[in-house]
């Protein structure tokens, strides 16, 4: 949940707009944060998460993927495949946006920044609404 | 536009990223991985087993051949990957993305 947070501040602090001033509604105070210092934490909590899910992915390999097979759910099989495989690709991008997020930020990097942050939000949150549609449907260890 | 001392340094860990990512996504596509865990039985196997062990896990072993990939690309030279263009990383990590979604798409139309 950290994770998710964290990064959904900083990316939506990507797309706002330069010299915006002071925030006066909720949108624009959701937007209003340094994204620098996020970026470690953003790092460590990605890991700590990852390394989570892959302790649980054993018991998941026996109980619940099993279970989809049996029962030919291939859709949510594919749901969790994809999950995977994001999770993967964005823990090898980690170190390129650990040094997008560097200060002092180089402007001539705002749009990789910008981009590969909300690429990384985006991967976070499909993690985890897939991960607890999955869970809803068999949970692991019941 | 010139490479400052920071998008040279971006372009390294690009490459790496994009090179560990690539391998991963060809070693899972490929099935081929470096080692296969039995999470019945808690046991690691260079070769696949028999059905007796349980269902395996090839996931942490398509990682390891991405990390491993990713890592001997930063032993490259430096000036192979200073003059990489800044924007390489997200377009990359967007077609990467395209791909997976391509090739999982198969769990969705059976």
């Amino acid at each position: 949940m950290f994770l998710l947070g964290a990064l959904s501040h900083q990316a939506a602090s990507c797309w706002r707009r330069p010299g915006a001033g002071r925030a006066m509604t909720m949108t624009a105070g959701f937007m209003a944060v340094r994204g620098p210092l996020y970026a470690r934490a953003v790092v460590v909590s990605y890991l700590l998460t990852m390394l989570l899910g892959d302790v649980v992915y054993g018991p998941y390999r026996v109980d619940v993927k099993t279970m989809l097979f049996d029962l030919q759910l291939w859709p949510w099989n594919g749901v969790f495949e994809i999950k995977e495989h994001l999770v993967a690709l964005g823990f090898f991008l980690l170190l390129p946006y650990w040094h997008l997020w560097s200060t002092p930020l180089d402007p001539v990097l705002e749009r990789p920044r910008r981009l590969l942050t909300s690429l990384l939000a985006f991967v976070v949150w499909y993690a985890l609404i897939a991960g607890h549609l999955l869970n809803n449907l068999k949970g692991v260890g019941f | 536009m010139s490479a400052t001392p920071t998008t040279q340094r971006l372009g390294r860990w690009t490459l790496a990223a994009l090179v560990a990512g690539a391998a991963y996504v060809l070693a899972y596509s490929q099935d081929v991985t470096l080692f296969y865990y039995y999470p019945m039985v808690g046991e690691f196997h260079l070769r696949p087993q028999a059905d007796a062990l349980g269902p395996r896990i090839t996931y942490y072993g398509w990682k390891a051949i991405g990390l491993l990939a990713g890592l001997a690309t930063l032993a490259l030279p430096k000036r192979w990957t200073a003059r990489l263009p800044p924007d390489t990383v997200w377009i990359g990590a967007l077609l990467m993305t395209a791909v997976v979604l391509w090739h999982e798409s198969h769990w969705f139309f059976r």
